[in-house]
């Protein structure tokens, strides 16, 4: 299957092992993305804070272009996403370009030169492309390395289950990362700060803040057993393991590793080459405890 | 045929003159009677000195040009921008390294941009302004020097900008980084100026001083070109 694939800055620059990892998962699985060309930063969420339509002309500008491509191709009018910030900032520019026509019609006065965008793309999180894969192909299929019952805490943050309106799951009971978890043969911890937030942007102004917050997540995921941490965000991928490296150097705290869902399933489904150096040694690293040896 | 219909209406800020059709909005100004003492270098479209607004009769668009490229048109309303304040950042370009994260640390403001376009849509150049942001923002240095590669810093795209981002700024800080650390070394040059730092050429140069004019443009006239480096 065939499908537009928009990236966004951090996986380009920050987060290019979550790129690596998410691109060798779904080719395994069938999907083929091809990157739009010429895509610009989605605006980023807390653009969307302030209430001005030229926020929002980011990312129409990407969905116009989206809407052209497509066409050309003769692919879905849908838009993959990878980074659950870039994919939370297009879905709620989308729903409010494709609900109110005066908006989408100022938004494309103003960009001008592109064109009009009719507010018929779907912008789709590539979880939820697997999620859906995997109700026709079970993903335990492709597990070439179980991960022995690696007891991983899933992290969710914000960007996935919040607002409701745009969500893919449920945001009170989301399952989709401990569907993964469990298809790989790990073990999902269950703990009480799997949505909570990270700190977000308050990390670029107020670093103890979210220090506070991210140390709060991983602590609790520790209480509870697990052993490693996985999530999707690039910002909360950020802020998490900023805090393990900086508790560490301060207080000599020792708190879990923290790696991307996809790097996980990389691992199990014997994608080595789409794993950097680092995580792969340090998921052999872990199975190597006396816990997890057969 | 009435002597005026050979001319143009054209209105410098405000003022109606009539003008010759086919000028350039700089000859045009100085046919006024103008004389151009700043916003002027090299009348030639490459120092980025003069660069002009203007709207036309009837059309809502803001436009943009250099006053020595862009010729009048019939009813166009302009002024000329004298200068275009931009900060420039300090910085020693020896202890950088090429990554965006020192770009967007010395010239943060390069995170408000929204995509507007503006900045492509003002540039005389015809540069893709916008694309060459958007690469630093992807940590895409390299993009960036390519795309901003000939920039002549008139600033009409900072002035256009609602992110207030100094491009010609930011876009000569990305190429110094670029040449500094990216582009691969010239060994050529590398080694001629080993020979020059060793003094090599001393002995001729002081031949050359002693030389009159005359000989000096017959020894330019014969001169032998190297080959270029192939890389």
């Amino acid at each position: 299957m065939k499908y537009l694939y928009y990236p966004g800055c951090s996986l380009k620059s920050s987060a290019a092992e979550l790129e690596k990892s998410a691109l060798a998962v779904a080719g395994l699985l069938g999907i083929e993305l091809t990157e739009i060309s010429k895509w610009y930063c989605c605006g980023v969420l807390h653009g969307l804070a302030v209430d001005s339509e030229v926020y929002m002309v980011a990312s129409a500008r990407n969905l116009s272009k989206t809407q052209a491509l497509a066409r050309e191709l003769n692919a879905p009018q849908e838009l993959i996403t990878i980074c659950p910030m870039c994919d939370n900032t297009l879905k709620l520019v989308n729903m409010s370009l494709k609900s109110d026509q005066d908006k989408r019609d100022k938004v494309n006065k103003f960009m001008d030169t592109e064109e009009p965008y009719k507010g018929e793309v779907k912008v789709v999180h590539i979880l939820e492309l697997l999620k859906e894969l995997s109700k026709k192909q079970p993903m335990e299929k492709y597990v070439k390395r179980s991960l022995n019952g690696l007891k991983v805490a899933p992290y969710y943050g914000c960007m996935l289950l919040r607002p409701r309106e745009i969500s893919f799951v449920d945001p009170n009971n989301p399952e989709i990362f401990e569907m993964m978890i469990n298809s790989a043969g790990g073990t999902c911890i269950s703990y009480p700060k799997r949505d909570e937030c990270c700190g977000s942007y308050q990390t670029a102004v107020s670093k103890e803040l979210a220090l506070r917050n991210s140390s709060g997540i991983l602590s609790s995921a520790k209480e509870w057993d697990a052993d490693l941490m996985v999530t999707t965000c690039p910002l909360c991928h950020f802020n998490l393991k900023l805090c393990k490296e900086e508790l560490q150097r301060r207080e000599r705290r020792r708190l879990i590793p923290v790696l991307y869902i996809t790097e996980l399933l990389c691992y199990a489904f014997g994608l080595d080459e789409a794993l950097t150096d680092d995580s792969k040694a340090l998921i052999n690293e872990l199975l190597k405890s006396e816990v997890y040896a057969n | 045929m009435s002597s005026e219909s050979k001319y143009i209406r054209i209105y410098v800020m405000g003022k109606d003159y009539l003008v010759p059709p086919d000028l350039t909005i700089m000859k045009a100004m100085e046919f006024i009677g103008y004389k151009y003492i700043r916003g002027i270098g090299c009348r030639g479209g490459f120092c980025g000195a003069c660069a002009t607004v203007y709207r036309m009769k009837d059309d809502y668009r803001l436009y943009t040009g250099l006053a020595c490229q862009a010729t009048v048109k019939d009813r166009m309303y302009l002024v000329q921008i004298p200068f275009v304040p931009a900060q420039k950042q300090h910085y020693d370009l020896t202890r950088l390294k090429s990554d965006s994260s020192i770009v967007m640390g010395l010239y943060p403001e390069l995170a408000r941009c929204v995509s507007c376009n503006s900045c492509t849509k003002a540039c005389p150049q015809e540069l893709e302004v916008m694309d060459a942001v958007q690469s630093i923002l992807r940590g895409d240095l390299t993009k960036t020097a390519n795309l901003s590669f000939d920039c002549i810093a008139c600033g009409l795209c900072s002035l256009r900008c609602p992110a207030e981002i100094q491009h010609a700024n930011v876009f000569q800080l990305v190429r110094r980084l670029h040449g500094a650390y990216e582009l691969k070394r010239s060994k050529l040059l590398e080694a001629r100026i080993g020979e020059m730092q060793e003094k090599k050429f001393e002995k001729q140069l002081q031949e050359y001083m002693k030389k009159t004019v005359e000989e000096l443009r017959k020894a330019y006239s014969e001169r032998k070109i190297e080959p270029e480096e192939v890389v």
